[in-house]
């Protein structure tokens, strides 16, 4: 057991400051919500108080790991309450914007739209990579072994830009 | 002939090969011409994707003051005090009106700074230029202070050797002059109107949101395993090690310095 001589130690000011950024943005892509993104890594922070087992370096991954839970709990929360209540269409209009403005919104829905088409997994492990985790941290975060991280993450990639730009040249022509 | 796993060759692009694993796999690469094309494809597709990524931030909202406040204090004097880590992270605002006026007369220029997210970021202050000399000075050292004055720009560290450079909704007018360095820092400098962008930065990142006319200047290190330079969502630039890839017109310099317009 491990007691308060022997606890790790971490300095919660310093953790926040160099992991909040990075949690907040990883994130934000995942739920594309900013304000739902900003609460849910407060929240995981605020959960960390309780985890005083935890070292610096695990904390981060724990903290991220944690996120994601939390986001993928929302989400079925969220999933439950639209089927209870009464569906009402909503006609999507087209709003007057500026043309360059019109397409940097066309283009993150594009961006939306390709994650999307990503498994849950794949999706977390590639935004995981962005923030700079190394394949065995990633493996443990998906629960997947660590050898296998870089096929997925490749394939992930591979299927990412398909969607994303379908008109790109996909020349394999490895023998 | 067998080629090397996919999973092997994205573990390479992604730094996570080692030893002999490694050397194995890059033996066999500089001999396989169809093995090259499947990493370049892999590390284009990375690219791609954190330049995809990159639309889709926003800065983190302000946080709540004290929402830690109260909580027991742990041992060894830890406590989590959020008014403490505010003001590292404050919003800067630096007041570029007198060398603005200097470049583009009757034109309040205005700059500011979003959310700093990195306690290694460093902003480059601006000083109020001296009045112009009476008569043209010659180039040589008050020259470069005062045009060092004219400019302001922001610097981070490399975060595990990579350093990602991020304009989005840059002007056609724009001129970007992109160069190696030896220092430790990737910087982003800004003259003219350009210096009224939004800058913001994170671990080895910096963005820089409607710069307009006017100049950038970006600073790679040398030191870094990987820098790229991405324009409204599409790479221009990769230095990978000693390499450096352009992807639009451009102009080269002396001391790999390279020049190009924002691409309509």
């Amino acid at each position: 057991m491990i007691g308060p001589d022997t606890a790790p130690t971490i300095d919660y000011n310093a953790l926040y400051q160099r992991v909040h950024p990075s949690l907040f943005r990883y994130l934000d892509r995942l739920v594309g919500d900013t304000d739902a993104a900003e609460d849910v890594a407060q929240e995981a922070f605020v959960r960390l108080l309780n985890r005083s087992d935890l070292g610096e370096e695990a904390a981060r991954l724990w903290l991220f790991t944690v996120a994601t839970n939390l986001v993928r709990d929302r989400g079925r929360a969220t999933a439950r309450r639209q089927r209870l209540l009464s569906a009402v269409p909503i006609t999507p209009s087209r709003e007057s914007l500026p043309d360059e403005a019109l397409e940097r919104k066309e283009r993150i829905q594009a961006v939306r739209e390709a994650l999307e088409q990503l498994s849950e997994r794949d999706r977390q492990m590639l935004l995981m990579r962005e923030e700079g985790f190394k394949y065995s941290e990633i493996a443990r975060a998906v629960d997947v072994a660590p050898g296998s991280v870089g096929t997925l993450v490749a394939r992930a990639l591979k299927r990412f830009v398909e969607v994303y730009r379908p008109d790109k040249d996909d020349d394999d022509s490895r023998g | 002939m067998t080629h090397v796993a996919e999973g092997v060759l994205q573990a390479l692009a992604d730094g996570e090969l080692s030893g002999e694993g490694r050397r194995v796999a890059e033996r066999h690469i500089d001999a396989c011409e169809a093995c090259r094309e499947e990493l370049e494809q892999l590390r284009s597709a990375s690219l791609e994707l954190a330049g995809a990524l990159s639309l889709l931030d926003h800065p983190a909202p302000q946080r709540r003051d004290n929402l830690f406040a109260g909580q027991p204090r742990r041992e060894a004097q830890r406590t989590w005090g959020m008014s403490r880590s505010l003001p590292r992270a404050a919003v800067l605002v630096l007041g570029f009106a007198a060398a603005a006026s200097a470049t583009i007369p009757g034109s309040p220029v205005r700059a500011w700074l979003g959310d700093l997210m990195s306690p290694e970021t460093r902003v480059v202050a601006v000083s109020t230029p001296a009045p112009a000399p009476a008569e043209p000075q010659p180039t040589g050292t008050a020259a470069a202070v005062e045009e060092a004055a004219a400019e302001a720009g922001i610097s981070v560290l490399p975060s595990q050797g990579e350093v990602r450079i991020v304009l989005r909704d840059a002007s056609p007018e724009l001129t970007v002059h992109a160069l190696v360095v030896d220092q430790p820092r990737a910087g982003v400098f800004a003259r003219g109107e350009a210096a009224a962008a939004r800058f913001s930065t994170g671990p080895g990142r910096i963005e820089v949101e409607g710069a307009g006319s006017g100049e950038l200047r970006i600073e790679l290190p040398r030191s870094s395993r990987l820098a790229t330079v991405m324009v409204n969502g599409r790479e221009y630039l990769i230095r990978e090690g000693d390499q450096l890839r352009l992807f639009v017109p451009a102009q080269y310099g002396a001391e790999q310095k390279v020049s190009f317009k924002v691409q309509p």
